[in-house]
């Protein structure tokens, strides 16, 4: 039976989502694997949204914000980063491939790097097969 | 009673942001633009140094900021005709062109796919092709496409080729028969941000531009490897195709050249290590080589960015690249290598030029119109070069930008706030948008609707919008849902305001494109429909699924599906906000009375502000009091002192000396002011602070200045030259003392043009010798004096190893002659570095808790677009405080920081972002954690009856968001992304929807 994995993707407003909708208007392809939650800044996403997204059942989660440096509100993409490397920690407590999670930066010019970016991590859970252990591709 | 109008004349970024603070202190602007679009050279450029920053990503906001602002009116394609009249009452002619295509169009592409005729695209630098019927790039302001009738087939009734009309599904958007319109303005004052132009560069023969096609321009590369450029990103040769595995930047190709431009183009080296650092970033193979005949990066982070290409292996080779010719597959370009003193022929894949930045097309004819006066170099002519830098020829008319000669972005910002400083003194009548924001709409159950857009055939070519909006409607609380053409096209907009009364709708969501480009339209709508903006949710389908997914049809419907499902999550627990307001005190104060602060203080003067100064020594006037003869005209400093003095005695400005600032509390528009005089300690309310506190300059230990009294500095020189002539003498100059270090990598920016101007000034009756690193002479007149100081005889040097001095010879390693000399030396000078002006600084850090860079100046708002603001609202820079500037730059950077100032003074009330955090009371355990990470100190620990408790400062707070992440009680909220909505979306993305 085919399975397509579901992916969550956070994506900053003032970069990444920019990235995400220059993706759009370029054209760029990419699967379709994944949904876009839209946050201020990556600083925002807390890490139990994370948790949360892989309990009800999510195969990857990606973290997306502006380049190091560039962050709208200084430097919230640094915290973001703090927060993922705690996460890849917790997740291997819990039994969860750290690999499922991402961290990418993206800038709101860069169609074709966000289209390459999801399309990678896609093709790599999908490589991971489902997360709940259950059958996989 | 209407707003004074003020005229904008370029729609670059200079004139945008003259534009926006104009606009921000009540003035009505009309900003006219000649091409189809706002945003100028900056749009075409990917990345801007010293950060490499996206440029669109930090230019587009403020486009867009301008395009809506509804105290501008944008005119594209248009040209001013005429002007006559005086200032204050000007009367202008404006002709704006046809666009053949009206507001309604909706930019869904689908005419430009049908029109049969293309040619090589402008903003591409000709390396894309573009249609008739166009957008010139996909995030172009206005977005509305645009024929060029010159390419159009269609003409009139000989060729009736209407293919885009025929394409065109929106109603009454193309239009042929539209006609040119004159237009009759009347205004206040103009700004005259018109930028420049580039050398058209088959002019320079000599590099092969033109005949070979591997020889390309740095705005060509620039577009090669933009990611939005013709090749994506992607770095290759034009001949051939493949990616280069050497390039040669050619700089100076044609500035401070004989032959072409005398001048420097003071963009071009920063520009190209910017380009190489991208190329490096493209290819990592790729050999890069730098040819240059001084490194102008005088900026601030421009040395470390310079020493960072240094680290990557970029090499830097000192010459002018003399011609560029090919040999079988490779081009070869000889220089002559100044450092090793020979002819070099250098193999190469790829050539880049540098060419000159030159005055305007047609700047003559707009010095006609405008009756102002051009300078010898053909840009517009400043009043007064040192003090008057933004005025031109002609009372009431302002210059800024390139108009007035080469600059990067950030001294074309400040320059540009600047003129809107000057420009707003004749505009009396002020008026600000009313904004009345229904606060219902939250009460009650949720009543959803939901809008599908097809627009066009760019979601509805691939997603099933009917089957979507049929899914939509089955969704729970959704009330409504229908599936319409055009989501964004006035007809629906009053369907959806009609539909919100009708159904007594209470949160609405539009499936279509990106909130961020049309979020603000559909919000507009809910205000008018009188329900709070902030029960609006946008599902992103078309740039998320149709236009992403167009090969997976079935898939694309089920995430849009998806995709509305949690904006319908969301929305269940949206919630109306309300942004508040905050009072306004007033009053300006202004810190420092040197040159900076008393521009400032003037300008809002004129303005009819009131205003404070203080000054912490006794008499005003600053660094000015210290100097004689100012570089490049050489006019005597207390000359211009004098009439400053002069004005301020009849300014109502409120002056203290020997006062310092003592402590500051409070936010924007309401800072109380501790400060510290001979009279006592007085606390005062106001609603702006500018910084002008000035620069310390460095106390040199070296070459012997604290042992020999024949070691001076530049400064110390200054003082020698007024006391009386000097006459007979070996002088010696060392330049870069202090700076360029590595203790210190930053340039000071003012010392060579001042050095030189010295050196000039006493090579008439003296010997002398200038030993410098790199000659940056890049001011206005100041390449020309370096040229005079050269003809007048003075002795260049160039060192790399720190030179010597015993107190009779200076020994340097000259790079030149490859030699160590030993010079003998009557009087060294030497010029000192700009530095912090530390005490000061030190105590801004504690009260006001403002961010320092690592040499410890100020940090701006932002490097290039926020030049003057600090990263406290209300919070102004002007001067050297944020970063050593020339003296022309100071007096811009203090206009510009008067008229951030003036725009906040201009209202009575401040709205503040509704987007902020919350504190739950009863959750705070006053941990603090909340307050360390806020980037903007916008959360303090307030007492509470029982305790304490985080409070946060609504108009200080951004609503990033951090602190909610922080906060282990889970106290803070942020409001509009609480974390119960962001949960919610999560479990709806997974199927659930409570």
């Amino acid at each position: 039976m085919s399975w397509d994995p579901q992916i969550l993707v956070f994506a900053c407003n003032w970069c990444s989502y920019g990235g995400a909708d220059a993706a759009g208007v370029s054209r760029f392809q990419y699967p379709p694997d994944v949904q876009i939650v839209r946050v201020m800044c990556s600083g925002r996403v807390d890490p139990g949204f994370v948790l949360r997204a892989f309990n009800k059942g999510a195969d990857g989660v990606l973290v997306t914000g502006c380049h190091l440096g560039d962050c709208h509100y200084q430097d919230g993409n640094y915290k973001a980063e703090k927060r993922v490397e705690m996460l890849y920690t917790l997740l291997g407590q819990l039994g969860i491939q750290s690999e499922r999670l991402g961290l990418e930066w993206i800038s709101a010019a860069e169609g074709q790097r966000f289209a390459n970016v999801i399309t990678d991590f896609v093709g790599k859970i999908r490589r991971l097969g489902p997360a709940n252990g259950g059958e996989g591709p | 009673m209407s707003a004074s109008s003020v005229l904008v004349i370029g729609g670059g970024i200079a004139g945008i942001q003259a534009s926006l603070d104009l606009a921000n202190a009540g003035a009505h602007v009309y900003l006219i633009e000649k091409a189809p679009f706002l945003g100028g050279r900056m749009a075409q450029l990917f990345k801007t140094f010293p950060t490499n920053d996206c440029s669109t990503c930090i230019e587009a906001p403020l486009i867009v900021e301008a395009h809506r602002h509804s105290n501008i009116d944008v005119l594209v394609d248009s040209e001013v005709m005429t002007v006559a009249g005086k200032a204050g009452d000007f009367k202008v002619k404006v002709l704006k062109k046809p666009k053949y295509v009206n507001d309604n169009c909706t930019s869904c592409g689908d005419c430009f796919d049908a029109c049969p005729e293309a040619v090589p695209n402008e903003f591409d630098v000709g390396l894309k092709l573009r249609k008739a019927i166009y957008l010139p790039f996909p995030q172009a302001v206005p977005s509305t496409y645009t024929i060029d009738r010159d390419l159009c087939l269609n003409k009139g009734h000989l060729i009736a080729c209407e293919k885009c009309l025929e394409a065109c599904e929106v109603e009454n958007c193309i239009d042929f028969e539209m006609k040119a319109e004159m237009l009759d303005l009347d205004v206040v004052s103009i700004i005259v941000a018109c930028g420049g132009s580039v050398l058209d560069p088959r002019s320079l023969e000599n590099y092969g531009y033109g005949k070979f096609e591997n020889v390309i321009t740095n705005m060509e590369f620039e577009r090669l490897v933009s990611a939005s450029g013709p090749t994506e990103g992607e770095l290759i040769e034009l001949e051939g195709m493949e990616s280069p595995k050497r390039i040669t930047f050619v700089l100076c190709a044609g500035s401070r050249d004989v032959n072409f431009q005398g001048y420097c183009s003071r963009v071009c080296c920063m520009n190209s290590i910017k380009e190489a650092l991208l190329a490096k970033e493209h290819l990592k193979d790729v050999e890069i080589t730098l040819l240059y005949m001084d490194i102008r990066s005088f900026g601030k982070g421009f040395e470390e960015y310079y020493n960072r290409a240094k680290e990557m292996g970029i090499k830097f080779v000192r010459g002018k690249a003399s011609d560029v010719t090919k040999e079988e597959e490779h081009l070869v370009v000889r220089v002559e290598n100044t450092e090793e003193g020979k002819i070099e022929d250098m193999e190469t894949d790829m050539v880049v030029l540098a060419p000159p930045l030159l005055p305007a097309e047609h700047i003559g004819d707009l010095a006609k119109v405008l009756d102002i006066k051009l300078d010898d170099d053909g840009f517009f002519k400043m009043e007064q070069v040192n003090v008057l830098p933004l005025r031109g020829t002609k009372e009431g008319i302002f210059l800024c930008g390139v108009a007035t000669g080469p600059k990067d972005i950030a001294d074309s910002v400040a320059e540009a706030s600047g003129a809107a400083s000057g420009a707003l003194s004749y505009a009396e009548k002020r008026e600000h948008p009313i904004v009345d924001i229904p606060e219902k709409g939250g009460e009650g159950e949720p009543r959803i609707g939901v809008f599908v857009c097809h627009c066009g055939n760019n979601i509805a070519g691939v997603v099933d919008v009917e089957d979507v909006a049929g899914y939509a409607g089955e969704l729970p609380n959704v009330v409504h849902s229908e599936n319409t053409l055009f989501a964004c096209a006035d007809s629906t907009i009053e369907d959806i305001i009609n539909t919100i009364r009708e159904k007594d709708l209470n949160r609405i969501i539009v499936a279509a494109c990106s909130p961020k480009t049309h979020g603000d339209l559909f919000m507009d709508a809910l205000i008018e429909a009188g329900i709070n903006p902030y029960l609006f949710e946008m599902s992103n389908i078309r740039n998320q699924c149709s236009w992403v997914h167009a090969d997976e049809p079935e898939r694309a419907t089920e995430k849009s599906k998806t995709l509305i499902r949690m904006s319908v999550a969301r929305a269940n627990l949206a919630e109306p906000l309300i942004a508040e307001t905050s009072s306004v005190t007033k009053s300006a104060l202004i810190v420092g009375g040197g040159i900076a602060g008393l521009t400032a203080a003037l300008d809002l003067n004129a303005q009819g502000i009131d205003v404070t100064l203080i000054e912490k020594q006794e008499e005003l006037g600053g660094r000015l009091r210290e100097l004689h003869k100012l570089s490049p005209e050489g006019i005597e400093a207390s000359k211009l002192l004098t009439q400053k003095m002069k004005d301020l005695l009849k300014s109502n400005v409120n002056v203290m000396t020997s006062a310092t600032l003592d402590d500051v509390k409070g936010y924007v528009g309401n800072f109380q002011v501790t400060i510290k005089s001979l009279e006592g300690v007085t606390t005062k309310d106001f609603g702006p602070i500018i910084l002008a506190i000035g620069s310390d300059l460095y106390e040199p230990t070296e070459f012997g200045y604290e042992d020999y009294e024949n070691v001076i500095t530049n400064l110390e020189l200054e003082k020698m030259m007024e006391e009386g002539p000097i006459e007979g003498k070996t002088i010696s100059f060392i330049q870069c003392v202090g700076a360029r270090n590595e203790e210190y990598p930053g340039c000071s920016r003012y010392c060579c043009e001042t050095g030189i101007h010295q050196a000039a000034q006493v090579a008439e009756d003296n010997k002398v010798n200038f030993l410098y690193k790199d000659m940056r002479t890049f001011g206005k007149g100041a390449e020309e004096n370096y040229k005079i100081a050269s003809e007048k005889g003075v002795r260049f040097f160039r060192w790399t190893e720190q030179p010597e001095f015993d107190g009779n010879e200076v020994k340097v390693q000259d790079v030149f002659s490859d030699m160590t000399l030993a010079l003998p030396t009557d009087l060294l000078v030497l010029s000192v570095a700009m530095r912090p002006n530390q005490e000061t600084v030190e105590k801004l850090v504690e009260v006001l808790k403002v961010p320092l860079s690592e040499e410890g100046f100020l940090m701006e708002k932002h490097v290039k677009l926020g030049p003057v603001e600090s990263s406290i609202a209300g919070v102004y820079l002007a001067g050297c405080v944020s970063g050593p500037k020339r003296l022309d730059e100071s007096v811009s950077s203090a206009s510009g920081a008067a008229a951030k100032a003036a725009a906040l003074l201009s209202k009575d009330e401040i709205l503040v972002s509704p987007i902020v955090a919350f504190v739950r009371e009863d959750n705070c355990r006053w941990c603090a954690r909340c307050s360390e990470v806020c980037p903007y100190s916008a959360i303090d620990i307030v007492e509470i009856e029982g305790g304490k408790v985080a409070w946060v400062n609504g108009a200080m707070c951004t609503g990033c968001g951090a602190c909610v992440v922080e906060c282990p009680t889970k106290a803070m909220i942020l409001k509009g992304f609480k974390d119960e909505q962001i949960e919610a979306q999560i479990d709806a993305m997974m199927g659930e929807l409570a």
